[in-house]
């Protein structure tokens, strides 16, 4: 069923979906001369669960039609519920809500030249009872809907500009940019430099950007000068001209439509203070600023080639801004007008191609940041029309966060920074947004909370000097923040076919694992990556998207990054993967159980591995907390080839001796793969940017860094076979743990230490019967003491007794009160067996709960309970429903956190929220204990970096995050053992006096995590650079005799700038200052009297930057500190 | 060290990166391609329109359209080297009109290569406008590269979906060779585009000039919806709209590009960094079972009652890989052993043991040192249950 399914995805925009043609019907053939991959998308798809109502439809445009749109009580739509006629475009939401609660069939079908269409295949949708109300009134009298100026800010908005927090360190920086402009009466001119390159383009735009600065201004202060300024500005540009400054290029074809989106805010904002001259000059500024874009992305009012024929060319998506430059005119100007009435119905049925109800993007989380959409959003409902930001995609946009991008998280799938949230100052502009954004109130709380985790503990907007449009959002709620106590650890997002699924979502340092298979395939900033997935633990990537995303499309972008062995995903033939750039090579995420103990994701991907295979399914369990399966079902189409597995990381590789496993250690995080199948699998490694022919490819500088290696196991040539591996992650410090393997005829087990037990089926038997009374029909069944889950089964028996049995392949999660099931493309009918009847059962998504009542369709559901059996009809998707003694998160508890040091214990109340696995939670922003310690124990606290018997650095954004009844922490200051530092102004003085030492030439033993840049100075003298905070360097001197020692070094600060280091010399610690040096060349001597007792023997120094100021050393010794 | 070995091999790698790509830029065309060399005598089309005769179209290429005005005939033209040799001219005199025509490309499957040297000549203050594209009989399946009006070549990195990489302003009357590796299993097209008159453009991104080596070279990557079931059986080369001449030196397809052979060896495997594999570890918190050097996992806990130590049924009936039916508290494994939870018997060969089986939280367990005795083996507690083989 799944491959008929996925054919239909694949071919539902090609085929024409026809039931019956009856005579003289037209079919939906492909309109002619249109590339396949590049249509619009034919959704809701099938069995869609809309959690918006109404839910957007669109469908393939057919030039010069109208359409009609139907929703039906029955698939053979004679039964009609809904009917639209004559709609103009190939995109519709409806005005009012539909009827929730229930399914419907809906098909659309086009007049052309007075003939209809077959309807497409009616597809079944239901609407859920919760669903957000999302609704676009009739748009044909724009006109007459637009309030009057300014109607782009509300009087309330003008009013909170007012009450902006102008004592904040970045407010201050902001207007100081401003007002150096201002002041001098200095403004931009848009004929700088070069203009016809993208970076150049951007040069035409500061005029308008900077007089846009100056208007805000003007109403945060009131002061004159900046409308005085803004007025002039405005002036200066009037007879501004795209076209005499650059072609319209993909290079240059965004700049215009920013700078006529910041003109038409200013023009919006000032209105009242223009005269009709500058009125009337400014109208035709921006007239001329949106002509191209109208012409070349709008198609100048015709669909050949618009967005409603290929809606996936990311800056025609620039019309939304242009949008709101058009309807600051629309009653002006017939371009506005044409430009508008064009855009406005895709953009409020569509809005962003990528993406459509569940907040997510099929570009992937970094380039989902919503950052062009919202402002826009906000500036139409302003003006009268239709509220976008209630939009699915908009209303749900905080889950593309805390489900793909969450705090601490490196994004990395796709084309990406590799950058964690916190570093991206535009995740904290979205948030500051969302938090302030009323569609959803709940997930408003989720983004407050999510801007205080990304933004160090401030609910404070960071200012930057680009789309500061909505810089009101940051005063204007309070910054106190609902953690998300009542969100599950993992969720599928739909719509773009990823999953996220962690340890604790919460928790900085979660363990985790983002999957996709994705129905954007290797489109634009996806990569030919379907199936893949990425791995991190307690901060550290372990199995990470190995991509340095310097250009798009650049040499290193297609010569690597883009080459499917690049990720954490199945090739064959030797590195052969799957397309770059194609829509067409999708991927299907097939399942997903969510359930305290097991979860899975799985994913189907053959269709993006082209014809020559024909099955490339992968299934991922995941074992709460750290420990991944992946089975991965492979065939060819006929050939033999070898397939291959990768795992690409950052960390440094070893490979078990048995050469079936190998150990991945990044800092103190770290992951043993394990191959336990097949038997005969061979590994090998990589170091450099390159597949398996070992051919690299010209590193970037962005990449030059990296210390990504990758190993893959390599099957034997075979026409089809499954690898089953796994993929346990620990703390570097702890022992890696066992797992037994037991290979049978017809299936693998997998025994863990936690007492899980897996089997897996090999054959594809249809029924398999284990040594130990397991009976299951699937591809697998796992349990443990309290839990099991079938995958991708009908049944399962265990001691004779029956667990589930499904009339189709479901997988499903029972235990601690939970039910998870998944059957996303089919209608199913499970017995789970209960030994008594529920009192109450709750379906639980997101953060929304239905009490499901016995005999009646609630959100999907319905059940009823016979015969010690609980029975369930499900609507295809994904179910995870409590049983009456599951408690929900949300609960307070007074606790009290001890933090200790130096012997010396403050004990701080704290208001805990337990959250929905039964664990008192609670933020606490640790910036008052800010330095730098040994951190002697903790407990109930997770904070990143901090591992007992380590040192520890708080700063003033640390976060500790309680997670248990009795949170403690004790640490020992570094500072308190400071020794007298001598300094020696010739190094070559001290040298004599050193007992045992080590030359930057022999300094090969530089600890994990270390920074070490090796160089040249001056012929064959070698100095070890280490610069960065926290960053530690680890030395072994081999000490002759007893004694009391002192540490001595040559050394220079590089910079000038002093800096503070911690030494640990056999388990003591200390720290010392380092006085300036003018430049590098001036090394001095340094010996620290630290009068440290050592055996003769092994010794260990350890050396910890608390600073981010340089040092290099040229050697490092210890002598002995009578001398 | 590692750090340094680690550099010094990407730095060789490199370099010779850099001398293949020099090699590309030699006057032989296509003489590598991915570091493998392209056995001439696998051309499957080869035109350089030697047996065409002078003002003639050669029969081996399809015209789908040629406009008023607009010549396409082969005629006695320098090459790059100044040989006089047969050239395929494109005369697109016409405004509005089209030249257009397509090469066969009969490979159902695998790699395939494709070949051709071209040049423009402008001829008026305009120039023209011109595409490689993809074809499936006459339906357009992506463009490869497009000559644009603005003054740029644009290498599309996606059919259809305008991505192109623009590389700055052609040469006029500069020879260019164009490569597409095309493999119809992923449905995707690599281009290399090599010409000494590019060298000096200002470009943007996969084009660059390379000092070490001279070279001039773009490799694009695209796709076509192969996947969709649509193949590509023909290239076409079409001008537009605009005035101007092409030159075509040659057209050459080289199917099964993807089975030629390396160049050299193929490159041994770097060595693996080896380490241990995890041992196994006693359980903490437990009672553990050491049955014979392994200790056994625990899906359910071993507890401790009356001086015995049970363990559930399957733990101790796996490792003895003994098969386990449980049925109504009684497990009965495949020597015949039968642990009674009812009665609370071990039953071993006969023998029976009383007070060694047990039910709890639904689970049949045993009393694992009789139990293992029963088996034939010796077992003891020293802090943990030890079984060792029997005698």
């Amino acid at each position: 069923m799944k491959k008929i399914i996925s054919l239909i995805l694949t071919l539902c925009m090609l085929i024409s979906c026809l039931p019956v043609m009856a005579a003289g019907e037209l079919s939906w053939d492909m309109p002619q001369g249109y590339y396949l991959q590049a249509i619009m998308k034919l959704q809701p798809v099938d069995n869609y669960h809309c959690y918006q109502n109404s839910p957007s439809f669109t469908w393939p445009i057919v030039y010069g039609s109208t359409y009609e749109l139907v929703l039906a009580n029955n698939k053979e739509l004679t039964d009609i519920a809904y009917e639209v006629k004559d709609i103009p475009v190939n995109v519709y939401t409806f005005p009012h809500t539909l009827e929730a609660g229930r399914d419907y069939y809906w098909a659309v079908r086009y007049k052309l030249n007075g003939r209809y269409s077959v309807y497409t295949e009616p597809r079944r949708i239901y609407i859920d009872e919760q669903a957000l109300e999302y609704t676009v009134p009739p748009i044909s009298d724009i006109g007459s809907m637009l309030k009057a100026h300014p109607r782009f800010y509300t009087e309330d908005d003008f009013k909170k500009m007012k009450q902006i927090d102008a004592t904040t360190e970045e407010y201050q920086i902001f207007k100081k940019m401003v007002d150096a402009k201002v002041n001098a009466n200095n403004h931009s001119v848009s004929s700088v430099g070069d203009l016809t390159t993208a970076a150049g383009a951007m040069q035409y735009i500061p005029p308008a950007s900077e007089t846009f600065m100056a208007t805000m201004f003007y109403k945060i202060t009131g002061e004159e000068k900046y409308k005085k300024y803004a007025i002039e500005g405005l002036d200066l540009m009037k007879d501004n001209d795209p076209t005499k400054f650059f072609d319209f290029t993909s290079l240059t074809d965004t700049a215009e439509s920013i700078f006529a989106y910041y003109v038409a805010l200013t023009f919006d904002i000032l209105y009242d203070d223009l005269t009709e001259t500058q009125k009337n000059n400014t109208i035709k500024l921006i007239e001329r600023n949106i002509k191209r874009p109208l012409e070349h992305f709008a198609m100048n009012g015709k669909f050949e080639r618009s967005l409603y024929a290929e809606p996936y060319g990311s800056h025609n998506w620039r019309l939304n801004q242009c949008t709101v430059a058009a309807l600051s005119i629309y009653n002006e100007s017939e371009v506005a007008k044409k430009l508008v009435d064009f855009h406005f119905p895709i953009m409020t049925s569509l809005l962003y191609p990528y993406g459509y109800e569940d907040g997510a993007s099929g570009q992937g989380p970094f380039y989902g940041v919503p950052i062009d959409h919202i402002n826009v959003a906000k500036f139409i409902h302003n003006a009268g029309l239709t509220n976008i930001t209630k939009k699915g995609y908009l209303a749900n946009a905080v889950l593309n966060f805390m489900y793909l991008w969450p705090s601490n998280w490196v994004s990395s799938i796709g084309d990406a920074y590799n950058t964690t949230p916190q570093q991206q100052y535009q995740v904290k502009q979205v948030l500051t947004f969302l938090a302030s954004n009323d569609a959803n109130p709940e997930y408003r709380e989720f983004a407050k909370w999510m801007l205080q985790r990304v933004n160090n503990g401030s609910s404070q907007y960071y200012y930057t000097s680009s789309n500061y449009e909505y810089i009101i959002n940051n005063a204007n709620y309070d910054t106190k923040a609902n953690a998300p106590v009542n969100m599950a650890n993992a969720k599928y997002f739909p719509d773009i076919d990823w999953v996220g699924m962690y340890s604790d979502i919460k928790d900085d340092n979660r363990v985790g694992m983002t999957f996709k298979s994705s129905w954007y395939g290797s489109h634009n900033h996806s990569h030919p990556d379907q199936n893949s997935f990425v791995i991190e633990a307690y901060g550290k990537e372990l199995a990470r998207d190995s991509n340095y995303y310097v250009a798009y499309h650049d040499a290193f972008d297609l010569g690597y990054n883009k080459k499917t062995y690049a990720h954490n995903a199945i090739t064959f033939d030797n590195g052969s993967g799957q397309p770059v750039n194609a829509l067409a090579a999708k991927g299907d995420v097939t399942d997903f159980i969510n359930q305290s103990d097991f979860k899975l994701a799985a994913g189907d991907a053959q269709v993006a591995y082209g014809t020559a295979i024909s099955k490339a399914d992968r299934k991922i369990i995941y074992i709460n907390p750290e420990t991944f399966i992946v089975i991965d079902d492979l065939a060819t189409a006929g050939d033999k080839y070898e397939f291959e597995y990768w795992i690409n990381t950052p960390g440094d590789i070893s490979f078990y001796e048995n050469l079936k496993g190998a150990s991945i250690v990044n800092e103190h995080a770290s992951m043993e793969v394990r191959a336990h199948y097949p038997e005969n699998i061979k590994p090998y490694y990589i170091d450099i940017f390159a597949g398996p022919d070992l051919t690299p490819v010209a590193v970037p500088k962005a990449a030059q860094n990296s210390t990504d290696k990758r190993l893959y196991f390599q099957t034997e040539k075979v026409e089809e076979t499954k690898i089953i591996t796994t993929l346990d992650v620990h703390e570097t410090n702890k022992e890696a743990r066992y797992i037994k393997e037991e290979l049978f005829e017809d299936y693998l087990k997998l025994s863990f230490e936690d007492g899980s037990i897996l089997y897996v089926n090999l054959n594809d038997k249809e029924t398999v019967i284990t040594n130990d009374d397991i009976e299951f029909s699937g591809l697998a069944f796992i349990y443990n003491s309290e839990s099991y889950m079938l995958v991708d089964g009908t049944y399962a028996k265990m001691d004779s007794k029956t667990l589930v049995t499904s009339d189709v392949d479901i997988s499903i999660a029972v235990g601690k009160d939970e039910i998870s099931m998944s059957s996303i493309q089919t209608e199913a009918n499970i017995s789970v067996y209960a030994e008594n009847k529920p009192e109450k059962l709750t379906k639980h998504i997101d953060e929304r709960l239905y009490d499901l009542a016995e005999n009646k369709t609630t959100s999907g559901a319905t059940w009823n309970y016979s015969d010690n059996y609980l029975n369930f009809n499900l609507f295809p998707g994904v179910y995870t429903i409590y049983k009456e003694n599951k408690k929900m998160g949300g609960e307070e508890r007074d606790l009290v956190l001890k933090v200790t040091i130096d012997g010396n214990t403050k004990e701080i109340p704290c208001k805990a929220v337990y959250d929905i696995n039964g664990i008192p939670t609670y933020d606490f922003w640790a910036g008052e204990f800010k330095g730098v310690y040994m951190l002697n124990s903790i407990k109930d606290i997770s904070a990143v970096g901090a591992k007992e018997n380590s040192i520890y650095a708080i700063e003033k954004g640390t976060l500790f995050y309680i997670n248990g009844e009795n949170p403690e922490i004790n640490l020992t200051s570094a500072g308190n053992v400071a020794p007298e530092v001598v300094i020696i102004d010739e190094p070559k003085d001290l040298e004599p006096s050193v007992d045992v030492k080590l030359r930057a030439t022999d300094f090969s033993a530089g600890g994990k995590g270390t920074t070490v840049v090796w160089w040249e100075r001056i012929q064959n003298n070698t100095l070890q650079y280490f610069d960065s905070a926290l960053n530690e360097i680890e030395y072994t001197f081999e000490v002759a005799e007893d004694g009391n020692y002192d540490i001595a070094m040559s050394l220079s600060t590089v910079d000038g700038v002093t800096s503070d280091k911690i030494y640990i010399l056999n388990g003591e610690m200390g720290i010392f200052h380092v006085p300036a040096t003018p430049v590098y060349s001036d090394l001095q001597g340094l010996r620290v009297k630290c009068n440290i007792p050592l055996k003769a023997g092994t010794n260990t120094l350890r050396f910890i930057n608390t600073d981010n100021n340089r040092c290099i050393f040229d050697w490092i010794g210890l002598m002995k500190s009578e001398k | 060290m590692k750090k340094i070995i680690s550099f010094v091999i990407t730095l060789a790698l490199s370099t010779s990166v850099a001398l293949q790509a020099g090699a590309m830029a030699t006057k032989e065309p296509c003489k590598e391609n991915r570091g493998k060399v392209i056995d001439k005598s696998k051309y499957t089309f080869y035109e350089d329109f030697s047996s065409t005769k002078a003002s003639q179209k050669p029969a081996t290429f399809t015209f789908v359209s040629e406009a008023a005005d607009t010549t396409i005939s082969v005629i006695k033209d320098k090459n790059e080297d100044g040989e006089i040799k047969n050239i395929l001219k494109v005369d697109d005199k016409n405004a509005s009109g089209n030249a257009i025509f397509d090469i066969p490309i009969n490979q159902k499957k695998g790699k395939v290569l494709i070949e051709t040297k071209f040049k423009y000549v402008k001829t008026t203050d305009d120039f023209m406008s011109f595409g490689f594209d993809m074809m499936n009989s006459n339906s357009t399946l992506g463009r490869v590269i497009q000559w644009s009006s603005g003054g740029t070549m644009n290498v599309y990195s996606n059919a259809g979906v305008n991505t192109p990489i623009t590389i700055g302003a052609p040469v006029s009357e500069a020879w260019y060779t164009l490569e597409i590796l095309l493999d119809k299993d992923s449905g995707t097209f690599d281009v290399q585009l090599s010409s000494e008159a590019l060298k000096n453009q200002s470009t943007t991104a996969a084009i660059k000039y390379d000092p070490a080596g001279g070279i001039t070279m773009l490799k694009g990557t695209s796709v076509y919806p192969e996947a969709a079931g649509m193949s590509v059986n023909s290239l076409r080369v079409q001008t537009t709209s605009k005035r101007g001449e092409l030159y075509f030196e040659y057209f050459r397809v080289i199917d099964g590009a993807g089975t030629l052979e390396y160049k050299g060896a193929k490159p041994e495997p770097l060595p693996l960094p080896m380490g241990k594999a995890p041992v196994l570890n006693a359980l903490k918190g437990i009672v553990n079972v050491n049955f014979k050097g392994e200790y056994l996992f625990f899906t359910y806990l071993p507890y401790e009652e009356n001086n015995n130590v049970f363990i559930p049924v399957k733990s101790i009936a796996s490792a003895y890989k003994l098969s386990v039916k449980t049925e109504n508290g009684v497990a009965t494994l495949g020597n015949g052993a039968v642990i009674d939870s009812n009665s609370g018997n071990l039953t071993v060969n006969g023998n029976v043991t009383e007070n060694a089986a047990a039910l709890r939280n639904g689970v049949v367990y045993v009393s694992v040192i009789p139990f293992a005795e029963a088996m034939g083996d010796k077992a003891y507690y020293d802090n943990e249950v030890v079984i060792t083989e029997g005698e």
